[in-house]
């Protein structure tokens, strides 16, 4: 037997196809070269060898960085920096904005609480403006955190509440009552997410770590107080309103199909500054401190007012009390 | 070494068929194909696309996970008696049901691959290199005991097929125990999946202790009329003997279920609307609607209609008996069970909010899209699988080791070795 | 009386005397009769403007204990440190004291709060 020659199917010779015919060794390799070269040319247009720009490359490095990172709530110190100092550079690289990502801790003997006072309470709505405005809340979708309630006096029925209101207020005969997440001390949510991606901090914010969610939403059917909203699409804030100081637990950019919530202005408060929506209200109807602190206004007000919660008994143990002048 | 064979040969078995079977096959694929490019618009633009909202944030995707849950739970059914009771009549239709759970288990976890919002972001739940909030979150119990219950449906048929295949007749000592675990496994796949709900007490419409049994009892109802439109079809479409007498103690379970189902309904009806509490706001919105809000109301009572009508229609003996009238009762107690666990369940729960409000949902043309191509992939599942088990059962597959292995069990047959080659003389000076 | 005086009511024509009016007041009543940088407490002191919550805590004790503990008003700077808050008539005109309704911010599009479909 010749060992030179290679197989050849049974048949006759018109009936061979390009190829059945007799490859010899030279040729063979010009056709692997030349298959390797043009599935080269289709693969690089869109790898990471192909002539891209640097700054795509390192976006796209930064994101892979991101995307395999790990839960925030068990990162390191280091980790966290890592990872804050990505976010700022990919808020650079994408929109070309300067933002600044806080990752400071809770403050120890700091346990936040807030009452809202639902006699002071006009229905104004400077909460929800400031809100938006402060937690660069998705403008598209119109998400808002806080729901202002216009309720019939007598009546303290959400069942029966309004809160499309769109008149000159306050309205005769009623009273307004507003919602948000109310920081739970038993967070109901905090107990479903699958994969721990919410959490509550040491001062008492339950808080999200928006790179962790998958976006099941059954947090969302946990919540008795509706205080979770989902990005439906991807938000959209433009440059200009754009909030820069930020913080990585609270109102940095959020991404399409992740659940997201007030976080009573985690980035203002740690610093010791309100909330935006306390600070905003003109009648002075929110009032917001330290639970530990027994000199603190928000102690004043749970000591020497008639104070109620919502859905007291579903025992979450809200940190936000509603109480009348 | 049977392992190469016995993948050829299910490949074969699942490609090859008459005109029909390549049209349905076909059909499936189309559907898939429509089903895929609605799941791109979706993960292109976000859940945006679907018919939910931040209210209600639960749709057409969980809903048909739950019904979908119930009915991998209920082809066990047929378990137990077969293996464990040793009932003859079952024995042989034990396999067809297992392949249904597996495919409304691969539904199933489809289902909730497009509902959550960071597909990407799966690997989160894989205990070790990500977090698997374990025991508190009722979601980590059911990704648990689901892909544990998918991994029971595939191993112990496998294992029984590839006997037959390689003419080992499967032991029972050596399944048996797994065929215990798995019949308890199914009880508990759906409770858990009701727990998910039931625990929640954000949401009175599924904040009782009713829940957990309803859904057992609508599952053990649409579960087994299932199994016995496929066994028909089986019957009818290929040689596969199966005995009248489990159609008969199947349609008897179904029948049975499908009472307890009605009775529960009942009593969720009563404890819902004799006093008008908050408790029953989203029952008032599902049966009789809330204001001008009532867009529920003809689609949950056309499914107890139809329910009370096949419960009726299996309760009569001569015409449960009857195959035609059998066929239609299961086909009509399917599709109202449907409507009343997946629409009738899970959309109400949401409808009005926790603070009052009311939006109500209608699934888009993607949420359908999406839906249709889930389906299309569980049926084009169950067809494979069906198609792979049956020749293996009738004995007209077995592997082409068979003879030669019942010769030297555990040496390789002499025939396959390659022929040694002959050792060129070496010469030397 | 003093507003009947025709020089007197033309130089204070901007203020309306609601609060005045409900009350039985008159300018005497509140305000230093030499000297319009001082109010008038009824124990005869005098204060300055800037501690008018003295003068306003006469009628309005309750509020202005809230006032005090931190449930009524406004407080300006963070909730940490020294507390800063806003007087009496820096929220209230006190001639004019209630706030005046408003049209509020846009009401929430319940609806359609999900994304763009398509």
């Amino acid at each position: 037997m010749n060992p030179d020659r290679t197989l050849e199917p049974r048949g006759d010779a018109d009936e061979r196809t390009m190829l059945q015919k007799r490859v010899d060794r030279r040729r063979a390799l010009s056709i692997l070269i030349g298959g390797m070269a043009v599935g080269m040319q289709a693969v690089t247009a869109c790898s990471p060898l192909s002539p891209v720009s640097d700054e795509e490359r390192e976006t796209r490095l930064l994101a892979w960085r991101e995307y395999i990172k790990g839960n925030y709530r068990f990162m390191s110190e280091e980790e966290r920096a890592e990872t804050i100092a990505r976010l700022e550079r990919l808020a650079k690289l994408k929109r070309g904005v300067d933002v600044t990502i806080q990752s400071t801790g809770a403050q120890p003997g700091v346990m936040f609480g807030y009452a809202f006072n639902i006699s002071k309470c006009q229905g104004f709505r400077n909460c929800v403006q400031a809100c938006i405005n402060e937690n660069n809340l998705d403008r598209r979708a119109g998400t808002q955190y806080i729901r202002i309630f216009e309720m019939e006096d007598g009546v303290v029925d959400l069942d029966e509440a309004d809160a499309t209101f769109q008149h000159e207020v306050p309205a005769e005969g009623h009273f307004y009552m507003g919602t948000q997440c109310f920081q739970c001390a038993d967070p109901p949510c905090v107990k479903v997410c699958p994969v721990g991606a919410t959490w509550q901090e040491p001062d008492g914010i339950t808080v999200i770590d928006y790179d962790w969610c998958i976006g099941c939403r059954y947090c969302m059917a946990a919540c008795p107080y509706w205080a979770r909203r989902f990005n439906w699409s991807a938000p959209e804030v433009p440059a200009e309103e754009l909030n820069p100081n930020q913080h990585y637990l609270g109102n940095r950019a959020r991404k399409v199909g992740v659940v997201e919530k007030c976080t009573f202005c985690i980035h203002r408060t740690r610093q010791g500054r309100l909330p935006a929506c306390a600070e905003a209200c003109p009648t002075g109807a929110r009032v917001f401190g330290n639970l530990l602190d027994p000199n603190s206004e928000i102690r004043w007000v749970l000591a020497n007012k008639r104070v109620f919660r919502l859905k007291e008994e579903l025992k979450t143990e809200p940190r936000f009390w509603y109480f009348t002048d | 070494m049977h392992l190469k064979p016995f993948a050829v040969s299910a490949l074969r078995s699942a490609t090859s068929g008459g005109r029909r079977y390549h049209l349905w096959m076909g059909s499936l694929t189309l559907i898939m194909l429509v089903g895929a490019y609605a799941y791109s618009r979706q993960l292109r633009y976000g859940l945006g696309v679907t018919g939910m909202s931040d209210h209600v944030s639960w749709g057409l995707y969980i809903s048909n996970f739950t019904f979908l849950v119930g009915m991998a739970a209920a082809a066990m059914m047929l378990v137990l008696p077969a293996y464990i009771l040793h009932d003859v009549d079952f024995s042989r239709a034990v396999l067809m049901a297992e392949a249904v759970a597996v495919a409304a288990l691969v539904m199933a976890l489809a289902f909730v691959v497009v509902d959550i919002g960071n597909p990407l972001g799966g690997w989160h739940l894989i205990p070790g290199i990500g977090y698997l909030n374990w025991p508190r979150s009722l979601l980590a119990w059911d990704v648990l005991v689901l892909n544990g219950y998918l991994a029971l449906n595939l191993a112990i048929p496998f294992y029984i097929l590839y006997g037959r295949f390689r003419g080992r007749p499967p032991e029972k000592r050596k399944y048996l125990v797994w065929m215990y675990l798995a019949v308890m496994w199914a009880v508990s796949i759906h409770l858990v999946t009701a727990f998910l709900l039931a625990g929640l007490p954000a949401r009175p419409f599924w904040n009782t202790a009713l829940l957990g049994p309803r859904f057992l009892a609508s599952a053990f109802t649409a579960g087994p009329a299932f199994v016995i439109l496929l066994l028909a079809l089986i019957k009818r479409e290929t040689k596969y003997e199966i005995a009248d007498g489990a159609f008969s103690k199947l349609a008897l379970i179904t029948t049975v279920a499908a009472q307890i189902n009605l009775v529960m309904l009942g009593s969720e009806l009563f404890y819902k609307f004799y006093s008008p509490t908050h408790h029953g706001i989203n029952a008032r919105y599902l049966f009789v609607g809330l204001g001008e809000h009532h867009a529920l109301v003809p689609w949950i009572w056309t499914a107890i209609g139809l329910n009370v009508l096949a419960t009726i229609t299996l309760m009569i003996h001569p015409l449960r008996e009857n195959p035609r009238w059998l066929m239609a009762a299961c086909a009509v107690l399917f599709v109202g069970i449907w409507i009343e666990k997946g629409l009738g369940l899970v959309i109400p729960g949401f409808i009005p909010s926790p603070l009052g409000e009311i939006v109500e949902y209608a699934p888009s043309a993607v949420e359908l899209g999406v839906t249709a191509g889930v389906w299309a992939l569980g049926m084009f599942v169950l067809t494979i699988l069906v198609r792979v088990a049956l020749p293996i059962e009738l004995g007209e597959v077995r592997s082409p080791y068979l003879d030669e292995e019942r010769v030297t069990p555990i040496v390789r047959p002499r025939s396959r070795r390659p022929a040694p080659r002959p050792v060129r003389p070496v010469r030397t000076r | 009386m003093a507003l009947a005086d025709e020089r007197v009511a033309d130089a204070h024509q901007n203020i309306k005397p609601v609060h005045p009016a409900q009350t039985g007041a008159v300018c005497s009543t509140c305000h230093a009769a030499d000297n319009v940088e001082f109010l008038a407490l009824k124990s005869g002191d005098r204060v300055t403007l800037d501690h008018a919550y003295r003068l306003c805590a006469q009628c309005h004790f309750s509020q202005a204990e809230a006032w005090a503990g931190g449930a009524h008003g406004k407080r300006l700077d963070g909730w940490q440190g020294r507390r800063v808050v806003m007087g009496c008539a820096d929220c209230h005109d006190p001639h004019k004291p209630a706030l005046e309704p408003r049209i509020p911010f846009r009401a929430p599009q319940i609806e359609r709060i999900r994304g763009h479909d398509q």
